[in-house]
């Protein structure tokens, strides 16, 4: 009797916790549905990559944190960036029609799944550090969290190419 | 004007005051940088131990916190004509006990000396070139009169952060990113011209106690025998207590001129190279005087050496403890003082609290750090918001200084800070406040 309400115990606790982390995921990831960021040069990164700085929004910083890679992927792609200091010059994002997203929903949607596979394509260029001045809180209820990453570029514009996204470099010479 | 006028105005001078209060805030440069300092004291031959304490001065080594600067000159004579000096004119005539005692042994209390010694300090340094000299030490100048980087190139590595060093990493000129950031650490060059006044506490005693025996002698001759018993035991406590050594350290801050003029006319009109030595150029700049200092203001403090006559110490060990002490607490508070100085980093975690600072920054046990979060105002101004105050835990310094990896290897590669550890958060900007 006592080693069935034990157990019971224990079940009622670890559906807690796996409820719990459902719900902070669910809310991280409605923080960043809309995609909202800014994307920056961050300086001249190596052959085939692009550094970059993202600014997530989020109430929770630490979901801005974890969002950000998906953040810097999605602008790469959708955004690009402006030029500015430390040497950049501005990025044209790599696909040209805005349409393109909703054209290719089925396949970003699985891209950006969390643990997805945009995570081949991005790293973090500080381990997580965040610099001095990269945490800004913009509201009561809401911060603003600058992430520096390193973006594999080429590669993913050839994975895009592959799907038929994007047109090859090459293609129309 | 009345009494409503005179009251709107303080009214409004209050809140003006608070304003910039905050713009002062709103201009902190989050970015710390280490600075470069250079150190001389003014040598006043007829002090006593004065030699003693010129060597002291001269062999003190430099805390950590600081790029070595020190150039040959570390002496300013007192009696050197460049140092121009309005001579002393006659006190406000002090009353008291203390005041005699302090007047007696000359403490440096002197009005004029106080206003116009920075400024002879000055003069004497323009006089003797000392920031082209320092100039020159930035940029590795030979004899032959050509330049290099390989100094700017390496204070730019130490003073990167591990967050500088990990983005140069991915970048495409790697740590060459790093040695050219050198080059924004000459602007913050210091000078400090230190001047000691120590009093002998035996002086003092010897005198203190010459008064009370008078006082004794006097009270004794009126039959007065309670007060001629209280000076004589009180001349027996400053015969224990006085021995050691009070000194007084007023120190002048000057900041070498650097800015994109000064610099624009050093690589145009001035810099030559050992393989190529142009000698228009190398008398040009040994010609010239478009380097200056700044004076950027002038602490005083005090470092109390206390010891009984009972104590074996050495007069020279005595000035040495003493000399090192002042030098160290008026550092600490041109520190506290100067924004330039105060460390700051954001922190990498919140449980334990940890930031990548150690003993390069000069980070000491219960060294305070105030924990800042940026706020973005209804304004669009961004603010600093002090969440709380952290220490620095004893024996969870990171070594992070030259070569510590081969001389004192250790697995802490972070200093850990006590304080609330629920309270803060990884980004949050700590800034030194002691």
């Amino acid at each position: 009797m006592k080693l069935k309400n034990t157990l019971t115990i224990i079940f009622i606790l670890a559906l807690t916790v796996s409820a719990n982390a459902q719900w902070k995921k669910n809310k991280a990831n409605e923080d960043t549905k809309i995609w909202r960021y800014d994307l920056e040069c961050e300086g001249i990164a190596k052959q085939g990559s692009k550094l970059v700085k993202v600014w997530s929004y989020s109430k929770n910083p630490k979901h801005a944190i974890s969002r950000s890679m998906k953040n810097a992927v999605h602008g790469i792609i959708f955004k690009g960036y402006a030029g500015g200091s430390q040497g950049c010059t501005s990025l044209k994002p790599i696909v040209k029609s805005a349409d393109t997203e909703s054209e290719f929903a089925e396949f970003f949607e699985k891209f950006f799944l969390d643990g997805g596979e945009y995570l081949k394509y991005v790293s973090a260029a500080t381990d997580g550090s965040i610099a001095a001045g990269d945490r800004l809180k913009v509201s009561k209820r809401e911060y603003k969290i600058g992430v520096i990453v390193n973006i594999q570029f080429d590669m993913l514009r050839k994975r895009l190419e592959s799907e038929g996204i994007v047109r090859s470099l090459t293609s129309g010479f | 004007m009345n009494s409503l006028q005179k009251s709107s105005f303080c009214t409004a001078l209050f809140f003006l005051s608070i304003i910039s209060a905050y713009g002062q805030e709103n201009t902190l440069d989050i970015k710390y940088k280490r600075s470069s300092l250079h150190t001389l004291m003014i040598a006043d031959d007829a002090r006593e131990h004065s030699e003693a304490i010129q060597d002291i001065f001269i062999n003190a080594p430099l805390i950590d916190k600081f790029n070595n600067h020190i150039v040959n000159l570390r002496r300013i004579p007192k009696t050197d004509s460049s140092f121009i000096y309005t001579p002393l004119i006659e006190t406000t005539k002090k009353k008291g006990f203390l005041s005699k005692i302090s007047g007696d042994l000359n403490m440096g209390d002197n009005k004029e000396e106080k206003e116009f010694q920075h400024l002879a300090a000055l003069n004497y340094l323009n006089a003797k070139n000392i920031a082209k000299i320092m100039v020159s030490k930035w940029f590795n100048r030979s004899e032959s009169g050509g330049f290099n980087m390989d100094l700017i190139a390496e204070r730019g590595f130490y003073n990167a952060s591990d967050l500088d060093a990990k983005i140069a990493q991915n970048s495409e000129r790697g740590s060459a990113l790093l040695a050219d950031a050198g080059e924004a650490l000459i602007k913050n060059t210091f000078v400090i011209v230190n001047d000691f006044n120590y009093t002998n506490k035996e002086e003092v005693a010897k005198k203190a106690k010459g008064i009370l025996g008078n006082i004794t002698s006097v009270a004794a001759q009126y039959g007065n025998s309670d007060i001629a018993l209280t000076s004589e035991a009180t001349s027996g406590v400053i015969g224990v207590v006085g021995k050691g050594y009070v000194i007084k350290t007023r120190a002048h801050l000057y900041k070498l001129v650097w800015n994109e003029e000064v610099a624009a006319i050093f690589y145009n009109d001035f810099w030559n190279e050992d393989s190529n030595i142009d000698f228009e150029k190398k008398k040009a700049f040994d010609e010239t005087d478009i380097f200056k200092l700044e004076y950027i203001g002038t602490e005083t403090s005090w470092a109390d050496l206390q010891s009984t006559s009972l104590t074996k110490k050495t007069n020279e060990e005595l000035i040495r403890n003493a000399t090192i002490k002042a030098i160290d607490n008026v550092i600490a508070k041109l520190q506290r003082k100067h924004e330039v100085f105060r460390t700051k980093t954001p922190l990498i975690s919140s449980d334990p609290i940890t930031a990548k600072i150690g003993l390069k920054e000069g980070l000491e046990k219960g060294d305070k750090y105030e924990v800042l979060e940026q706020v973005l105002n209804d304004n669009g101004v961004i603010e600093y918001e002090r969440l709380g105050v952290i220490k620095v835990e004893k024996d969870q310094i990171w070594d992070n200084r030259y070569n510590a990896d081969e001389e004192n290897p250790s697995t802490i590669e972070y200093t850990t800070f006590s304080g609330t550890k629920k309270k803060y958060f990884a980004g949050m900007l700590i800034r030194q406040i002691n």
